[in-house]
């Protein structure tokens, strides 16, 4: 749903860089975005070093600790307030630390798929449209065939067949199921920008005084078809986080020890009726984050492209 | 007439490429996986159907049964014919892929139109609403909300909605079959997010088409602000989203398979997910595939819906 795209005519390139970023910063929707991006990766960098700071921190994730009395004595996991911020869980942890360690797992997922996803697209999406002819039409077939499918479904498949042993090879296997399949709409919006590029007079200017293909892909195109990625990427950061959440929820992501917000909901959600809040909290970290990426996303789209 | 018939070519080699893609992903990638020395990739495959510790006679009947020790392009060769002749069978029970499919795919279709037009009834007022007040507190805060609800999880959206409307309040059936009862939650869950995306999508075509000459002009003649909105400017804003229609579909039922799995929908989505966590492999494969087709035919409709409302459009 993130991957709309997204049109872009040269009279509307941003002047400059600078006057471009002012402009952004002056808008309300990137002003929220910012600010709930800023604190996502404030907190991801905290639950870093957090048990440094305070070793008592990461206990609130260990259910073999009895002292921290997440589980009444009638075996119900305590509700907010009663010294759990948000509550414990079934197994006694802290819904509220462990929320906030979950946020580095959606992070990381969500960015560097977002990094296969671009730079598979990009790199179909200029190679397409640039050189045009047989390789286009193989590569827009691909790509169709590719966008024909539904994510969810092939990143699930994807996640069932690959071999997941261990936690390095789980985050590779999230950011391989998510990229490879979400490239397909930035191919689509840079091939577009690319074949109408290539008919203008710098490209001719450039090929006309002996610049190579790689040069005049990288130098001459990349920079141009960047603003459109970058608006993509951003919306794509915010699909990214709701699809891992999506495979986690359904037991596909990190291992169960692990914290992550659809994890935290496929835990919870037996209990929703005696303990809505294991269930509430995670689902609301996943909104607020995709709502950040989702507002700096359509205030840099608006940026680059205004409306009439 | 041609162009159509060239788009109809073309979709018959994207499901072909559908299939290489999704045959060579089940068959190669399990290949990836480190096994015991002394199994076969044919062995590994008839264990995923068997279970690893079957006798080894079995494990050879399944084998020869289902011509896994054939070479892969052989295999692929008899996948093909066994889906274009309903041959395709189960390796969990004895259905076959695309009967099995052609069973439940009345459920889904009702729950994605009525999903659909959940999208159109919420977002034309939104959109309408919001783009003749632009620039307002109340524009800029309904915008807001929209994006809020197109960021939520479908399938927390879908917990909350079963445990607060259906049980807590007890407005609604919470699920549990194909019944029309049970429609209005699911729908709900499929409808919020898609319709609050195009209700975003709505206002700025609105705004688009309203700066255009042929409203002023409508306006000069004296035309009210509602005759304006509703007679001119909302057909034309709502033109471009008939396409953009046709590519969500595949968005749509990737929001389909968490939908019918919370509500027990017995569709193709929760079909898709069941045989994927069973490991059924050909299941798997046929829904794909059938999705796939669902797509390619809704952009296929989409096209000539395009042509018909907007004959300036000549798609090659």
């Amino acid at each position: 749903m993130a991957t709309a795209s997204v049109t872009f005519s040269e009279s509307s390139l941003p002047p400059r860089a600078d006057g471009f970023v002012r402009q952004l910063l002056r808008h309300r929707l990137a002003q929220v975005g910012l600010v709930i991006i800023g604190l996502l990766i404030g907190v991801a960098l905290f639950t870093l070093v957090a048990d440094k700071i305070d070793p008592q921190f990461k206990m609130h994730l260990d259910p073999n600790k009895p002292i921290l009395g997440g589980i009444s004595e009638l075996g119900q996991p305590k509700a907010p307030g009663q010294g759990f911020f948000l509550g414990a869980d079934t197994l006694g942890r802290d819904v509220w630390t462990r929320t906030l360690y979950g946020t580095r797992i959606s992070l990381i997922v969500a960015f560097c798929a977002m990094l296969t996803a671009v730079s598979i697209g990009t790199t179909i999406g200029l190679i397409g449209g640039y050189f045009g002819g047989w390789v286009d039409i193989a590569l827009t077939r691909v790509t169709e065939a590719v966008l024909c499918l539904p994510t969810a479904l092939l990143a699930i498949t994807l996640l069932v067949v690959l071999p997941a042993e261990g936690f390095g090879q789980r985050l590779f296997n999230l950011l391989l199921a998510i990229g490879l399949v979400t490239w397909t709409g930035i191919a689509r919006a840079v091939r577009g920008q690319v074949l109408s590029l290539k008919e203008q007079e710098f490209i001719e200017a450039a090929r006309a005084v002996g610049c190579s293909h790689t040069r005049i892909i990288f130098v001459h195109l990349l920079p141009n078809v960047l603003p459109t990625v970058i608006v993509l990427a951003t919306l794509a950061t915010a699909h990214n986080i709701l699809l891992e959440a999506g495979l986690s929820y359904l037991g596909l992501g990190m291992e169960p020890g692990v914290p992550s917000w659809g994890g935290m909901i496929n835990e919870g959600q037996p209990y929703i009726i005696a303990a809505p809040w294991i269930t509430l909290v995670p689902g609301c970290a996943i909104v607020i984050a995709v709502a950040g990426f989702n507002l700096l996303g359509q205030a840099l789209q608006e940026t680059i492209e205004p409306r009439p | 007439m041609k162009g159509l018939l060239k788009q109809i070519g073309w979709s018959l080699v994207t499901l072909w490429l559908v299939s290489l893609i999704t045959f060579s992903l089940l068959f190669l990638v399990p290949l990836l996986r480190p096994s015991k020395p002394g199994l076969t990739p044919a062995d590994i495959m008839a264990q995923t159907i068997a279970g690893a510790h079957t006798d080894p006679e079995t494990i050879a009947n399944i084998k020869r049964d289902r011509g896994l020790d054939r070479p892969l392009y052989v295999q692929y060769g008899m996948f093909v014919r066994d889906a274009l002749t309903n041959n395709l069978k189960s390796y969990r029970n004895s259905d076959f892929v695309f009967s099995a499919i052609a069973r439940r795919f009345g459920n889904t279709l009702i729950l994605a139109l009525t999903g659909l037009s959940l999208y159109l009834i919420f977002a034309i007022p939104i959109g309408l609403f919001t783009a003749s007040r632009a620039g307002s507190a109340i524009d800029r805060f309904t915008l807001f909300a929209c994006v809020i609800a197109f960021s939520i999880p479908t399938f927390w959206l879908a917990r909350l909605l079963q445990y607060y409307l259906g049980y807590r309040w007890g407005a609604f059936h919470v699920g549990g079959s194909a019944s029309l009862a049970n429609l209005p939650l699911p729908a709900l869950t499929l409808g919020v997010g898609g319709a609050a995306y195009y209700a975003r999508l709505l206002h700025a075509n609105l705004r688009g088409v309203l700066s255009q000459d042929y409203i002023r002009a409508a306006r000069a003649r004296g035309l009210g602000e509602k005759k304006v909105l509703w007679n001119h400017a909302l057909k034309n804003a709502l033109i471009p989203l008939v396409a953009i229609l046709g590519m969500d579909f595949a968005s749509l039922l990737s929001g389909l398979i968490f939908t019918e799995k919370i509500f027990a929908w017995p569709g193709i989505g929760s079909l898709a997910i069941d045989s994927v966590q069973n490991q059924d492999t050909p299941m798997i494969l046929g829904t794909v595939m059938f999705s796939a087709l669902m797509v390619v035919l809704a952009n296929i409709a989409v096209d000539i819906a395009y042509r018909i409302i907007d004959p300036r459009v000549r798609l090659d």
